[in-house]
């Protein structure tokens, strides 16, 4: 969000530069009447249709389909649109508030009240397949087993607690997902180069090395971008790395030591 | 066209390459190839009339091969090794030493005598790239420093070689100081008539509409079509918003700028209606005027003081800002240094093309006793001192940019003061155009820093 994009804004867009995203539906009978609220407020849409940007002076709806489809039934010339950042997890939040899609947990970690409401909600939603499943029988188990590793949900059949194979197990993916990854052997670690004299490329090898093997959170870092504000700094005056933590390329002063694995001076 | 093997050529140059011929070799011609220039449309150590510059070229018209003729350069290239014999990195990434140096030779070949039709220079060592245009007597990016990747290579050659093949013609200036006072209205008028009596197709953009007093000092209004219409609407024509400010002489000879008044709507700006419709913000403006830039060869923006939306409009869209101050106003020069270290950093770091770039300030319309110019320069060379202190920020080119360590040059260019040039706003003409004494001093500010 700057003083030079459209990014967090409330926008007045015209309707001719957005195009529909997600595939919509909703009664003839709805989107009329809403159109016709519309009209009477002098076209002022005031709940947004939520957009990204996906070219100059072109978006492209991410959520609200439902104002987007009442604004083109009212005929709007404009229509007043939030622009959000086009990264995926603002995309996803978005549908969330707007209550387009559900928000999943990480079953591999979750708290017990979480996994508690989380089932709760399943089992309570009109014609749920898991109906007759005790709550907190299933979290109990759920909770106690061995859960961190699981890479799918079969394991949740053996714990006996009312969820069976089949409709009842494949309901949890609604609002359960799971993010284990199987146990890799680690990377070797790549030679210590001199930071002076590395070539651009094995700055990036180094910094790759800390990214992959995640030590002390380098997997956050964006490698392309460090490693081309590491290489194109001044570093003749450098008595340690220490002055890396200030080039502002996200390795701050408790990622320094780590360097220290793949760097010398 | 053949498409040119960028991996194998960077790969075969070594990571400390010390020897500035084989980067020319194994680099630099092919660069230059890419761009377009065959074998017969460049000169290597091209004598420049200051200095030999690494390489010149330019396209072959009917019987004149630049080979032979070595006369009118269109690009000039200097290269630099990868690093020192001793084996030193040599970085020209923006900012260090190396960089500087370079990019003031860069400067000062596109600015020697055998050059004057040059209009790029490039500056590259086969890791770093700068592309940087030449406009009258302005020098400046139009590149950011880009490093140079196997994964980008195409992108900058593609990028470099659309940006020489179409020129743009103007050269966009806003003229700006965040304080107020210090007469950016009537320089840019001025300037404006200046520029358009030597014979230049002027532009000037009152972007100031609370004040509109460039509008009003030209005794003009704002046409059917505004310029906030076409800020909020791209199918409308901009040009639409021009008008032009004439001015018949007793001779018979006509004189002519263009102007886009001031848009009383925009004054509304900070009504949410009216901003909700502006795209981008603060970086529309730049889009809107594109057109203007291979139309005209000077575009004035005028602007308000305070750090907003018309002020950051300006300086997004423009190449360079001209910073007007007041010897005796401590608070015009402390707020020329804000300009210089934040504003137009910050401005720069947003667009990403490496512009705007800030000229160096000069005093306006105020005369100067000794006395007075020593205590100015006392307060500016202490300026500069704490800056450099504490932010290692150097001031010194855009205060005394005459100045080499072998001659402590500290002119600041000084626009003497002149009682018809302030009373000029009530004749409805800028004083340039009136009076000879005034037509005078401007045209030496227009010489010190365009012409």
């Amino acid at each position: 969000m700057s003083d030079f994009d459209n990014i967090g804004k409330l926008m007045h867009l015209k309707l001719t530069d957005i195009e529909p995203g997600d595939h919509f539906s909703e009664s003839e009978f709805i989107i009329k009447a809403a159109a016709e609220t519309v009209l009477q407020a002098d076209g002022r849409n005031w709940v947004p249709v939520i957009v990204k940007e996906i070219g100059d002076y072109q978006y492209q709806t991410v959520s609200n389909h439902f104002v987007y489809a009442v604004a083109q039934q009212a005929k709007l010339e404009r229509v007043w649109c939030i622009v959000i950042s086009p990264e995926s997890q603002s995309i996803e939040q978005a549908k969330i508030l707007a209550r387009e899609v559900l928000p999943k947990v990480n079953l591999n970690i979750a708290s017990r009240d979480t996994i508690l409401a989380a089932l709760r909600y399943l089992i309570s939603e009109p014609s749920s397949a898991l109906r007759g499943v005790d709550p907190i029988v299933a979290t109990n188990r759920i909770a106690e087993s061995n859960r961190k590793t699981w890479s799918n949900f079969n394991p949740i059949i053996t714990l006996k607690c009312g969820i069976t194979k089949g409709k009842k197990l494949d309901a949890l993916a609604k609002v359960f997902f799971l993010s284990s990854l199987p146990a890799s052997p680690p990377l070797p670690p790549p030679e210590i180069v001199s930071i002076k004299s590395a070539s651009r490329d094995e700055v990036f090898t180094g910094l790759s090395y800390l990214s992959k093997s995640q030590i002390d959170g380098f997997e956050a870092i964006d490698i392309e971008k460090s490693s081309d504000v590491i290489f194109s700094a001044s570093k003749g005056k450098w008595k340690s790395l220490n002055p890396i933590s200030k080039l502002e390329c996200g390795i701050d002063t408790t990622k320094i030591k780590a360097l220290k694995k793949v760097f010398s001076l | 066209m053949l498409l040119t093997d960028w991996n194998h050529i960077l790969d075969n140059i070594l990571p400390d390459e010390s020897n500035e011929a084989v980067i020319s070799k194994r680099f630099v011609e092919y660069f230059i190839e890419a761009l377009g220039f065959n074998q017969q449309e460049q000169v290597p150590e091209f004598p420049t009339g200051n200095g030999t510059v690494d390489f010149a070229a330019r396209k072959n018209t009917d019987g004149d091969n630049f080979l032979f003729s070595k006369t009118n350069p269109y690009l000039l290239v200097e290269v630099k090794a990868r690093a020192t014999g001793a084996g030193a990195k040599i970085n020209l990434s923006e900012g260090t030493p190396q960089y500087i140096n370079t990019r003031e030779q860069i400067k000062r070949y596109l600015l020697a005598s055998k050059c004057n039709t040059s209009q790029w220079g490039i500056i590259t060592n086969s890791v770093h790239i700068q592309l940087f245009r030449r406009h009258g007597k302005v020098v400046f990016p139009a590149t950011p420093t880009i490093l140079i990747k196997k994964d980008n290579i195409n992108a900058i050659v593609s990028h470099v070689k659309h940006l020489i093949d179409n020129p743009p013609k103007a050269l966009t200036v806003c003229v700006y100081n965040n304080k107020g006072g210090v007469g950016k209205t009537t320089t840019t008028a001025n300037l404006a008539a200046t520029l358009a009596q030597q014979g230049k197709q002027v532009l000037v953009i009152d972007f100031d509409p609370q004040q509109g007093d460039l509008t009003k000092s030209l005794g003009l209004e704002v046409r059917k079509v505004s310029l906030y219409d076409c800020l909020s609407d791209r199918n409308l024509n901009i040009h639409d918003t021009i008008q032009p400010f004439a001015v018949k002489f007793k001779s018979g000879k006509l004189l002519q700028f263009d102007v886009i008044a001031a848009d009383p709507k925009l004054g509304n700006f900070t009504e949410q209606d009216l901003a909700a419709r502006i795209e981008k913000g603060s970086a529309r403006l730049k889009d809107a005027l594109k057109a203007f830039v291979y139309e005209y060869d000077y575009i004035f923006i005028d602007c308000p003081t305070n750090w907003m939306f018309f002020s950051q409009s300006s300086l997004y869209a423009c190449d360079v800002v001209l910073i007007p101050t007041k010897h005796n106003n401590l608070a015009s020069i402390d707020n020329a240094v804000k300009v210089i270290k934040e504003l137009v950093p910050k401005v720069k770091a947003a667009r990403q093309d490496g512009r705007p770039i800030a000229l160096p300030i000069f005093f306006n319309g105020e005369n100067i006793t000794p006395s007075q110019l020593k205590i100015a320069n006392q307060e500016i060379t202490s300026i500069i001192t704490r800056e450099i202190k504490a932010s290692n920020f150097n001031l010194l080119p855009y205060f005394y940019p005459k100045y080499i360590k072998s001659d402590n040059n500290t002119k600041i260019f000084s626009l003497p003061s002149y009682a018809i040039v302030a009373g000029a706003a009530f004749a409805r003409i800028p004083a340039a155009f009136k009076d000879i004494t005034a037509a005078k001093y401007y045209l030496e500010l227009a010489r010190e820093y365009f012409i």
